[in-house]
């Protein structure tokens, strides 16, 4: 599943006829998403047996100079070449770049993501999201979460645009979640969030970590959840406080004074450990100093109490961790068991006379090139079709025809890191020569099938599918 | 040269002793290891973490057989090894972290061939290899200038293209299940000894010293837990009372008791406090255990005694690929 961009008479260079032979397997359509982990880019894979997919290439940011290959980097694609489930993305290749030892990540494509189905909504379309779509989208999300949970692995960075959701093809409307920069997987010790160079919003984090706690369990991802639950069905952030800017993990006292607004103040009756979470000892004067006595999340999210959508919605913002729902147990609930039932394409529901709402794919920055350079080509538009998908009427704001040429057949996978792409990278190499050869029984290439996602990777490239299968 | 090699010999034991406290003090992830007053066993949970551990260690381990391997690597190996458990004590790293080091440094010989004689690849495959278990495991991250070995300096980036070579031939799967992972699972379920975190500190001796007497690919981690902690409560332990120790901890499975015997007999003949003669103590008939104990029986561990005792200082003037030969190219 690595590819060295092993090229012969180029130095797998920038642009243009430089590029490293890895990079010509893909058309770079754009840039659609950046982070402090670095970029990510939209491009179609050139040749057969998959030509005219949509691949999200995910470029690490190159670490400091002298620190080797990123710890998130290795991190992260150790995790998920360990993952494998519907409801993750796939990473379908890891290349290196040999010039300067740039890691990129290639992704099947989602097109959309829930931070714009959201916004979609919010902005664009009179009406809520239907109940049909809130709840595959909910339960596909627990679906992937709790096969993450049971292989001991926490995600940590919850959120709408890290929920991806499959564009038109036979996955269509299956959700994908993805960037698992920050996870974690077994008992690896965690950095506090705030060392990892990563801002991550605040709006998703569990009460017990806003109180300092610095045990992560499962219950974290899961009060992401509900809260991205309710954003599900009001459109709008539920606890929307503003975040501290400052080094080491600052105390977020407006994020928890939001949560207690919403929730009535958390006690140590209902929740035991409490007393011993280091902020609530330290600052008891404005933690426990506000009273809101009147828990109002059912008017927040305009639920009456007694539907199980409001039940499991508590049950997922429980305050005590060790009593939050699982994901387990979440998709256990009777809410997936009332009609609508969860589907398998979240986005185009069974019955019949259901409008269809047409979600725009992200936005494409078609001038920035892989090396994050602005280019001086025109804008182009992608379209999230292939050939297929372009005769349906879309709303989609980007289109792009597909191009039928015909494309060179590419080498088949992708080339193994061999030593004579070693050889290669390793000309630098302080005691000369190559000193390792290939040994017997190099294991035959190993498509990856794993999944990560970022701000950022969609796909398509398949037939549309109209089918919506029940699960 | 003998000044060098004196010093870069390791004392499992020393390091053991001396580092007690400290590591306590400032690594709450090590402490877990070694802490044995909290409730964390009684967790339901723990249970099934195990049983996890176990089936995905059954993909990785024991197919790797065991290949012929060259005198002068064996020594290589074990002063990768040595050099790998000093800069763990150097750093304070975790225990873990120089095992998976270990590890990568194995799986990556599996599939790769040093030639003869390349010292210099192997000091820089010793540090990539820890520079990545460190990125894997700890919080704290040296700077690879900080990874020194003897006699090579080796620039940052050519260290992060030996780096992704490793990450590139192990396929990514850096996430190995070490018997750290079973260690505080198993003593809690095993032991009765009042002095848990003792018997810990022997069995990671177990632990390290198997690691330098065999590859890391043949056994289980599970195994060698077990094993570890088997050979730390006592050496003379008689199958049956392995047998019933071993019903202790149910998610192995009775399936297991073979391949933890077949370690507790490895590890019965290596005495840890040898560890603290100075270098190049090896088994010179290491490839005669090693070829024989895929299907261990009685003969081997027999084999296994006999060699142990035979432990010997091999001498500059011993044939043609020893580690002395091999040290003296460096110079």
């Amino acid at each position: 599943m690595v590819d060295t961009g092993r090229s012969v008479g180029n130095n797998g260079g920038a642009a243009g006829s430089n590029r490293p032979v890895w990079l010509q397997q893909y058309d770079l359509i754009g840039k659609i998403g950046e982070g402090t982990y670095g970029l990510v880019f939209l491009a179609r894979t050139k040749s057969q047996p998959n030509r005219g997919k949509c691949i999200a290439i995910k470029k690490f940011k190159q670490s400091k100079d002298g620190d080797g290959v990123s710890p998130t980097a290795i991190r992260e694609i150790m995790l998920l070449r360990e993952i494998s489930h519907e409801n993750v993305v796939k990473l379908v290749n890891v290349h290196i770049n040999p010039a300067d030892m740039s890691l990129y990540l290639a992704f099947d494509y989602a097109e959309h993501d829930l931070y714009e189905i959201i916004r979609h909504h919010r902005e664009k379309v009179s009406h809520s999201i239907n109940p049909y779509t809130v709840k595959s989208l909910l339960w596909q999300l627990l679906n992937g979460l709790n096969y993450l949970h049971s292989n001991w692995i926490i995600h940590r960075d919850l959120k709408p645009s890290n929920i991806l959701v499959m564009g038109e093809g036979e996955e269509q409307g299956v959700v994908k979640i993805a960037d698992f920069g920050l996870a974690r997987i077994y008992q690896a010790p965690l950095k506090p969030l705030s060392d990892n160079g990563v801002v991550v919003t605040i709006w998703y984090r569990a009460p017990e970590l806003l109180l300092g706690s610095k045990h992560y369990t499962s219950a974290v991802d899961m009060w992401a959840v509900g809260c991205i639950f309710a954003e599900l069905l009001t459109l709008k952030p539920l606890f929307q406080g503003v975040e501290v800017k400052a080094p080491a993990n600052p105390f977020q006292l407006d994020q928890l004074d939001k949560i207690f607004k919403v929730l009535g103040h958390p006690t140590p009756e209902k929740w035991p450990t409490l007393v011993s979470l280091p902020h609530w000892q330290s600052d008891q004067q404005h933690i426990q100093g506000h009273k809101y006595e009147s828990p109002g999340l059912h008017n927040v999210v305009h639920l009456p109490q007694k539907q199980p959508a409001y039940d499991l919605l508590s049950k997922m913002l429980e305050y005590d961790p060790k009593k939050r729902l699982t994901a387990a147990q979440a998709l256990d609930h009777e809410y997936f068991r009332n009609d609508p039932l969860p589907g398998h394409n979240a986005l185009v529901p069974c019955q019949s006379g259901e409008k269809v709402v047409n979600y725009p794919a992200r936005p494409v920055d078609t001038t920035t090139d892989f090396e994050g350079t602005t280019s001086v080509q025109p804008p182009q538009s992608v379209s999230s079709g292939n050939a297929v998908a372009a005769s349906m009427v879309t709303t989609r704001p980007m289109q792009r025809p597909m191009n039928m040429m015909n494309m060179p057949r590419m080498p088949p996978g992708v080339a193994s890191f061999n030593l004579a792409s070693q050889a290669n990278m390793a000309g630098g190499m302080h005691p000369g020569g190559i000193p390792m050869q290939r040994g017997p029984g190099m294991p035959p290439h190993q498509q990856q099938q794993l999944r990560r996602k970022d701000p950022g990777m969609g796909m398509t490239g398949y037939p549309p599918s109209q089918k919506s299968r029940r699960f | 040269m003998e000044d060098s090699a004196a010093s870069a010999a390791v004392s499992l034991s020393s390091l053991l002793c001396t580092e007690t406290e400290s590591f306590l003090d400032e690594s709450e992830d090590e402490s877990e290891l070694f802490n044995f007053n909290s409730d964390d066993c009684n967790l339901p949970d723990t249970h099934e973490y195990i049983t996890m551990l176990v089936d995905r260690e059954k993909s990785s381990f024991g197919i790797h057989g065991s290949s012929e391997v060259h005198e002068w690597l064996k020594c290589a190996r074990l002063d990768a090894i040595k050099w790998i458990l000093e800069k763990r004590a150097f750093f304070g790293l975790r225990f873990r972290t120089a095992y998976l080091s270990v590890s990568y440094f194995d799986r990556f010989l599996s599939k790769k061939c040093i030639d003869n004689e390349q010292s210099w690849a192997i000091g820089l495959l010793s540090i990539a290899c820890l520079s990545i278990a460190v990125k894997m495991e700890e919080c704290s991250i040296p700077a690879l200038t900080e990874f020194l070995v003897e006699h090579y300096y080796f620039e940052s980036k050519v260290i992060q293209r030996m780096e992704l070579l490793i990450l590139n031939t192990l396929d990514w799967r850096m996430c190995s299940v070490t018997p750290f992972n079973y260690l505080h699972y198993f003593i809690t379920k095993i032991s009765d000894k009042s002095r848990p975190r003792d018997l810990a500190f022997r069995a990671v001796e177990f632990i390290f010293a198997m690691a330098k007497e065999f590859g890391l690919l043949d056994h289980k981690p599970s195994a060698i837990a077990a094993a570890a902690i088997f050979a730390a409560l006592d050496k003379e332990l008689t199958r049956e009372m392995i047998e019933l120790k071993m019903s202790l901890i149910s998610s192995c499975g009775s399936q297991r008791n073979e391949e933890v015997l077949s370690c507790y007999s490895l590890m019965q003949d290596i005495d840890v406090e040898k560890f603290e003669v100075p270098e190049y103590v090896i088994s010179p008939d290491l490839s005669t255990i090693r070829s024989s104990f895929g299907n261990f029986n009685e003969d081997s561990a027999i084999t296994s005694v006999v060699v142990g005792k035979k432990r010997r200082r091999l001498r500059f003037d011993d044939s043609d690929q020893n580690c002395e030969s091999e040290k003296d190219k460096q110079h």
